[in-house]
């Protein structure tokens, strides 16, 4: 809270121009009951589903549920101040945030207030939590990708711009990590991050902020952070609150990255919200509105027409499942209001492939047309290559005698996965992924012995980078393949270099 | 508190009989008594819920309320047989604020530091009917330190507020933006 001299004497001086007129007979409630982060007003028979009201301390809270003569609040902040027979007045405004680039490199909760130390953010541009999502009219097909910079998910599952894609897997399975290694790899790539942490532990947030701040990452990224220990309300609004600040960048013409981490606690705390506000209960004791929850914020993220900037914003959220059940309730939902799904295992996990990406499960309903030319032509064989090996590495137990073909099957889907797996915090540009994938599908990768598709990985992209900068320039700009002779130059040379480890 | 809603039921009802007998004035005033005997810790209200005397409750009401119209009786009976002897009292103070809604007469409260004197509340309550839509307005004197300087006028959850501490919250107001308090 900070008041400068300058706004006192303006305002002053406007109270004395119109003094007199200010006093008005005003609306106001009273609280009858409160408890456990919710209060129950008798009176405010004008209030607005959604209206801030204010409580005699100045803490706000949020109208809920109208009825017949009461309407039930969620208090926004500490509800240890407000007694029964307090008055309540009424703002006639909905719930704000403060929006743009002031935020960027901030640690915030869902009201948008500091909570990183780094002092007060300088912003006057809010925006309402809650505001209708772009009509049909207003969007574009989505064309442009995100590159996450994770082999599994650029060639398998891509992801575009504006896109929803759910990111959904049991707990310690890697989740958080696909996230935070998609924003790192933002860096350069005219993109604003947004990261909602909900209901996680303050240490977990910590150390994903250090790791953005490690890569400097930080500079293009907010976090908003409703921890644990927040109240119910706060974790309910915090998606709401990040998708508002992203909204702000997608109508300025920016590109946004939304991080939902993770949905299942929203809903939870939105569960525990709706049964103090004594609504019914309905399947896994969820209120009836919990589609309507997700999907009204879901449906916010948008790739806009060039009338409206071309902005984008796309949505990553996140649901955890309870050993793998993808039918339970919220699973479901969110699988059918999103634009496909990225499955994370946990057995793939525990067996070595990280990220531990089900190919067979994860599936995205727009991005293949986002792509880039190259890497559609290298990854296009992929999924069927990768469900063929898979098919028959089960037969391939049972029989020894193989014939060549299916031997030669077998080691190209071996080193195909050992491809696909990548390194913590590692992002690869998208050039080297096609380039890498180009080598696999070619066949050159099947005399290296499966332990050196690592090691070969990693100094494949040295030697690129040294000996072979311009033909990755030239896939990078061009978003097109080389020339065949040229890639295949670049791969044969390195490979007779390569010093086998048998 | 709690079954503000139930009392509400009975009092409209009571009301509407009521008026279309055109006896409501005369129902108000025997429903003041019925107040006085049904308040929270009567004896009576006790007695009613006593589970040996449920199948006298019509007995006793018939009998204590003689004098009564057949209209307050009759509630009277119905609010015994729900179970709603403690309510009562609530259905009492909606039948007036009913009857006063109808009448254009609203009661209010009005705050001030120090207590007013009754010429003052008068021209006040005079002054502050029209602007709050009632033709008359009857203000009951409440001394709240809080209120620092001026007044502040509480009408059926409406609120005028001229006093200090109201100006200060303005200002406050003015001054923090929503998303900063």
């Amino acid at each position: 809270m900070d008041i400068r001299a300058e706004d006192i004497s303006a305002l002053i001086k406007k109270q004395i121009q119109y003094y007199q007129n200010d006093t008005e007979i005003q609306d106001i409630g009273t609280v009858i009951e409160t408890g456990d982060g919710i209060a129950q007003i008798y009176g405010l028979n004008n209030a607005m589903s959604g209206e801030l009201v204010e409580f005699l301390d100045g803490t706000m809270g949020l109208v809920q549920s109208l009825e017949e003569d009461r309407v039930g609040v969620v208090i926004l902040g500490s509800h240890l101040s407000i007694r029964e027979g307090d008055e309540v007045r009424r703002t006639g405004r909905i719930m704000e945030v403060p929006v743009g680039e002031a935020l960027l490199g901030r640690v915030v909760n869902p009201l948008g207030q500091p909570i990183d130390g780094k002092g007060p953010i300088d912003t006057d541009q809010t925006r309402p939590v809650e505001s209708p999502a772009p009509g049909v009219m207003e969007r574009k097909s989505i064309h442009e990708p995100v590159q996450t910079g994770i082999k599994a998910i650029d060639a398998l599952v891509p992801i575009g711009r504006g896109q929803r894609e759910l990111i959904i897997g049991d707990r310690q399975t890697g989740k958080t990590t696909v996230a935070v290694d998609t924003i790192l790899n933002q860096k350069n790539q005219n993109m604003f991050c947004i990261y909602v942490a909900i209901g996680q532990k303050d240490s977990t947030v910590r150390a994903t902020v250090e790791t953005f701040r490690k890569y400097g990452a930080l500079d293009y990224t907010i976090v908003i952070n409703a921890g644990a220990s927040a109240p119910a309300p706060l974790q309910y609004l915090a998606p709401y609150a990040g998708i508002a600040m992203g909204e702000a960048f997608m109508y300025n013409g920016q590109h946004v990255l939304v991080v939902y981490d993770d949905l299942s606690k929203q809903a939870a705390a939105y569960r525990e919200l709706s049964l103090l506000l004594k609504r019914p209960p309905g399947r896994e004791a969820f209120p009836g509105d919990v589609f309507y929850l997700h999907s009204r914020l879901l449906e916010r993220a948008a790739k806009l027409s060039d009338e409206l900037g071309g902005g984008s914003l796309t949505a990553l959220p996140f649901v955890e499942t309870q050993a793998g059940d993808i039918s339970a309730y919220i699973p479901t939902n969110v699988i059918s209001i999103t634009d496909g799904q990225i499955f994370l295992q946990s057995d793939l996990f525990f067996s070595g492939v990280r990220p531990a990406i089900n190919p067979g499960l994860s599936v995205s309903r727009v991005g293949g047309s986002a792509q880039t030319k190259a890497m559609k032509k290298v990854a296009g064989t992929l999924r069927i290559d990768l469900a063929s090996y898979r098919e028959l590495e089960s037969f391939a137990q049972f029989g020894s005698d193989l014939d060549q073909a299916t031997i030669a099957k077998l080691n190209r889907g071996k080193r195909t996965l050992e491809v696909l797996k990548q390194g913590l915090h590692k992002p690869i540009a998208m050039e080297k992924q096609v380039m890498i994938i180009y080598a696999l599908i070619h066949g050159y990768l099947d005399d290296i012995p499966v332990e050196d598709i690592n090691r070969f990985e990693s100094d494949f992209y040295t030697y690129l980078d040294g000996a072979y900068s311009t033909l990755l320039e030239q896939i990078r700009q061009s978003g097109q393949l080389a020339e065949p002779e040229d890639m295949e130059d670049a791969i044969v040379t390195f490979v007779k270099q390569f010093v086998r480890s048998v | 508190m709690k079954n503000r809603l139930k009392a509400r039921r009975y009092a409209e009802a009571l009301y509407q009989v009521a008026k279309e007998k055109g006896n409501h004035d005369r129902i108000e005033a025997e429903l003041q008594v019925i107040r006085e005997v049904f308040h929270d810790k009567s004896d009576l209200v006790g007695f009613l819920q006593n589970p040996q005397q449920w199948l006298n409750r019509a007995r006793i009401i018939k009998s204590t309320f003689t004098t009564f119209s057949a209209e307050v009786v009759k509630t009277l009976l119905i609010m015994v047989e729900h179970h709603a002897e403690k309510d009562v009292v609530a259905m009492v103070d909606h039948y007036v604020r009913l009857l006063n809604q109808d009448r254009c007469i609203a009661v209010g409260e009005i705050r001030t530091a120090e207590p007013l004197a009754e010429s003052e509340k008068a021209e006040i309550s005079n002054r502050f009917a029209q602007k709050f839509g009632y033709q008359q307005l009857k203000l009951n004197n409440i001394v709240d330190s809080r209120v620092i300087g001026g007044f502040k006028i509480i009408v059926n959850q409406q609120v005028y507020d001229a006093s200090v501490q109201g100006r200060i919250q303005e200002m406050k107001r003015d001054f923090v933006p929503l998303y900063k308090r």
